[in-house]
């Protein structure tokens, strides 16, 4: 058998074109420009080629090292074809932990930058609230490093693990299914799955437009999500550990248009909410906006101690 | 002072309670309208629409008939089902058991101690009868469906201790109210749970017992209990026993005269009352297909799907598309059933075709059945929506990006349409197509050994191969101990047997795009299949039910809650 597998290629954990569908569209809401030059190509051509070498140590608050934890790596390997925001694809790195001192090491591989996290469903690294740590290799981004990489044994990255603290865990939400009747406002309650709720009981307000249906079956479609006395800001990032306290607008729009090529009754919305009562949570809200039995499906997490961490 | 003091009786017949709250009845409650949740009252705060059943709109669930005694699985053949012992039998167990609320029609009441609930069952046709438990959770929430840790407490004594088995021959249940604490007794509200032991239809009379006698205190609760496959429609495809392999032919093989028909297997599809025009047709992978071992892929496989999805609300019709696979021990035949997969594809149009064309259809396919759902979809398969599940066929033929060829596979033949290679094969449709894929999963080792060191070989003495120098149109060829048989000119015989795919499969390849929509990572939260190719229904269905959310979400389906307390907080 082990001649055969070092025979066979078997499939990678890379990124999905779900996943890219997610941050296009989420790019679209936030206004970034589209780069497209051949400077830009360049770049990522020659960074995607940059060695990456890189050491961890892991201890727990007394100074311990922690063996056999498990380690999320991921690296920016690949140029997205075609070439659209973000630019750079990745590849997660399977399989890896620290060995009993505590250490672990990634190398023989090439990439732009590279993301480590070391948290789990109980402790997470105390130095970053963030989730996880970014660091780049590509020369041209290499001053974004707030320190130096960690190319060696003597100068490896230390990640403290400390037990998350109850007030920074988050509930989930997930609430199914709740119909959008077109031209209505309707109140989506966090608590409650799968209906509407009279609007003053309202975590957000949701209105659905939809135009008439043309011969290819499309349509104008729009969505609203209104938060009164909260508010709504649209990510680029699928889920992050803290969400920010600032930068809110009470209402986001969706729209889509028929004459559109990319014309679609289905749209994911990633964002950050923070409700009437002082709560965060961070939401995908899926849009089905179809012909048949429109919804809006809303799954994520919420803090409801008012902290603006979700864990 | 108890309540029971004031039983009288109503004007309109039935009986209802006074107590110094004023006059108030039972209410029993299942979840007829399959949302996930029990709403006995027009709630306040919360548009959701009250659970009622008629007559005429029963609660229909399924007999408890399988065998799901074991932590991961299920047990075959059956030889003791689950209705035949008394308690839950795993995790598993659970997604044949439903909820009974019963609860107070005036809000917090506080039922007494010292009295009984009384469970009948009343027949109307046949001889049905339930099995009933108390609910570990007083909210009557469908946790023990959502989470592993509320399924092993309702696993767990007391509340694994059946309480009885209500029919119209083996009398009534009756409950003492002192199992449920005097908090949860003050709220008015009990929970029960239930299971489906023998088939009828009929209806729950709910009565209270007390030292002053028994009284009907509640409108009856309109039940329908049907063998699991009464619920789902199966359509069969035979492969005809005088068409042989294609390699065994001198001349090019003959065309298979194919034709679909139902398929009952005893029990025939009745069509549920509350059928919505959304049909998923579900075509299998590589399957066993003598008569035992395809009844229990049936039953742990499909069955077990369509459980879930009902289970997340889904009330439309689905139907099981079997198509002539061969499975032999090992991986032998999978060649063979990749070529029967083509040959079978008019079929699944030809049945499509035969829906009603107001339906809003779906199709989905697992693993080796991609090949011939592709097919069908390069036949002109028009449906509202196509979803591959960890599909074993190659991600090429739906996008020819150079990112998607593996560099050590790509020149073994040439990869261009005329050669019969699998890149690009499906270039156009006008079906949205989705991909839940799975990078992770240990099937793509044994797909891609198989593409590079099986294809080609084709049974004693005879292999395919590629001969530049053979006239154009016939440069795939199939050999005898090393002489030319004949030239390929069936492209799903040239693909299915003769050339290998240069790039992974489609279920383990994440960035196909070409005509894929868009592709969802099983490996991923929260679906985190791990290595597992069968998951969504090996595993039990707390771990899970997101699955089953996305199949439906991908069909634009509206679905319950997959984790949330599925009932009003």
């Amino acid at each position: 058998m082990l001649p055969l597998i070092g025979c066979v290629t078997t499939p990678e954990d890379t990124y999905s074109s779900e996943e890219l569908r997610l941050m296009q569209q989420s790019q679209d809401v936030i206004g970034l420009t589209d780069v497209t030059n051949e400077s830009l190509i360049s770049y990522i051509e020659e960074a995607i080629d940059t060695p990456i070498v890189f050491h961890g140590l892991v201890l727990d608050q007394s100074g311990q090292p922690v063996p056999n934890h498990p380690i999320k790596a991921t690296v920016f390997d690949q140029k997205l074809e075609p070439l659209v925001w973000p630019y750079l694809g990745w590849t997660r790195l399977t399989g890896l932990s620290t060995d009993q001192q505590g250490r672990f090491v990634i190398k023989d591989r090439n990439g732009a930058r590279l993301s480590v996290a070391i948290d789990d469903d109980d402790f997470w690294d105390i130095n970053d609230d963030s989730g996880e740590r970014v660091f780049f290799y590509a020369d041209a981004d290499r001053d974004q490093n707030v320190s130096p990489l960690p190319l060696t044994a003597n100068t490896a990255a230390v990640f403290v693990l400390a037990e998350i603290p109850g007030e920074y865990r988050a509930n989930p939400i997930n609430l199914g299914a709740i119909m959008l009747p077109a031209s209505e406002t309707i109140g989506v309650n966090l608590h409650r799955p799968r209906y509407a709720v009279p609007l003053d009981e309202a975590d957000f307000l949701v209105e659905f437009t939809k135009g008439e249906i043309q011969s290819d079956s499309r349509f104008d479609w729009q969505i609203t999500i209104t938060v009164p006395a909260g508010g709504i800001q649209a990510t680029p990032e699928l889920y992050s550990r803290r969400i920010p306290e600032n930068g809110y607008a009470e209402t986001l729009t969706i729209s889509a248009i028929a004459e559109n090529e990319g014309w679609s009754s289905r749209r994911e919305i990633l964002c950050f909410l923070k409700t009437p009562d002082g709560h965060y949570a961070h939401l995908q809200l899926k849009i089905r906006a179809n012909d048949t039995s429109p919804f809006i499906a809303v799954v994520g997490h919420t803090n409801e101690s008012g902290n603006p961490f979700l864990h | 002072m108890s309540f029971f003091r004031y039983l009288k009786l109503m004007a309109s017949g039935s009986l209802a309670l006074v107590s110094s709250a004023g006059c108030w009845a039972l209410v029993g409650t299942v979840d007829v309208n399959g949302d996930g949740l029990l709403i006995s009252a027009a709630p306040e705060n919360h548009f959701a629409p009250v659970d009622q059943t008629t007559a005429e709109r029963p609660f229909l669930f399924w007999l408890n008939a399988d065998q799901d005694d074991l932590d991961f699985y299920e047990s075959w053949p059956i030889d003791q089902p689950d209705f035949a012992d008394d308690e839950p039998g795993s995790l598993r167990d659970m997604e044949d058991i439903s909820r009974l609320m019963i609860s107070s029609s005036a809000g917090a009441q506080n039922l007494a101690a010292d009295s009984k609930l009384v469970v009948r069952w009343v027949d109307s046709e046949g001889s049905g009868a339930i099995r009933l438990w108390q609910s570990a959770d007083p909210n009557c929430s469908r946790r023990y469906l959502e989470e592993t840790s509320a399924g092993q407490m309702q696993l767990s004594a007391p509340f694994s201790k059946s309480l009885g088995v209500a029919s119209a021959a083996g009398g009534a249940v009756e409950i003492p109210l002192d199992l449920w604490s005097a908090e949860q007794r003050q709220t008015g509200q009990v929970c029960l749970l239930f299971e489906g032991l023998s088939q009828g239809t009929g209806s729950i009379r709910l009565a209270l017992k007390s030292a002053g006698g028994e009284a009907t205190v509640a409108e009856p609760v309109h039940l329908s209990l049907r063998p699991v496959k009464s619920f789902y429609e199966r359509v069969a495809v035979a492969w005809p026993e005088d068409i042989k392999a294609p390699w065994t032919y001198w001349e090019q093989p003959p065309e298979p005269d194919l034709q679909w028909q139902a398929e009952d297997m005893g029990v025939p599809f009745v069509r549920p009352w509350y059928e919505t025009t959304d049909t998923i047709v579900w075509v299998h992978g590589w399957i066993p297909q003598d008569d035992e071992n395809y009844r229990r892929t049936m039953v742990f496989s499909f069955e077990t799907m369509w459980k879930r999805l009902w289970h997340q609300g889904f009330r439309g019709r689905v139907v099981h598309f079997r198509w002539p696979t061969v499975k032999r021990h090992e991986a032998l035949g999978l060649h063979i059933s990749e070529y029967r997969a083509f040959k079978s594809a008019p079929q699944l149009l030809s049945f499509i075709g035969s829906l009603p064309p107001d339906n809003r259809i779906h199709v989905t396919t697992h693993s080796l059945g991609g090949v011939l759902l592709m097919e069908a979809l390069k036949l002109g398969l028009d449906v509202n929506a196509a979803l591959f599940q960890v599909s074993a066929v190659a991600s090429e033929s739906f996008d020819q990006s150079e990112a998607l060829v593996i560099s050590n596979m790509a020149n073994i033949l040439p990869r261009d349409a005329e050669h019969m290679t699998h890149a690009g094969y499906l270039s156009e449709t006008k079906t949205p197509i989705y991909n839940a894929y799975n990078p992770a999963d240990f099937t793509w080792f044994g797909w891609n050994a198989a593409q590079r060191f099986e294809k080609r070989v084709a049974g004693f003495g005879r292999r395919y191969g590629h001969n530049s120098r053979a006239p154009e149109g016939e440069h795939l060829q199939l050999y005898r101990f090393g002489f030319k048989q004949r030239a390929v000119m069936d492209p799903h015989e040239g693909m299915a047997s003769a050339v290998p795919a240069t790039s992974q499969a489609l279920g383990g390849e994440g960035r196909v795009q070409g005509v894929v929509t868009e592709s969802f990572n099983l490996h991923e939260p929260p679906y985190r299949f791990e290595t597992d190719h069968v998951a969504m229904w090996r595993w039990n269905p707390q771990k899970v039910l997101p699955y089953s959310n996305l199949i439906l979400d991908i069909f634009d389906i509206p679905y319950n809650d997959s984790g949330l307390a599925g009932h009003l907080q």
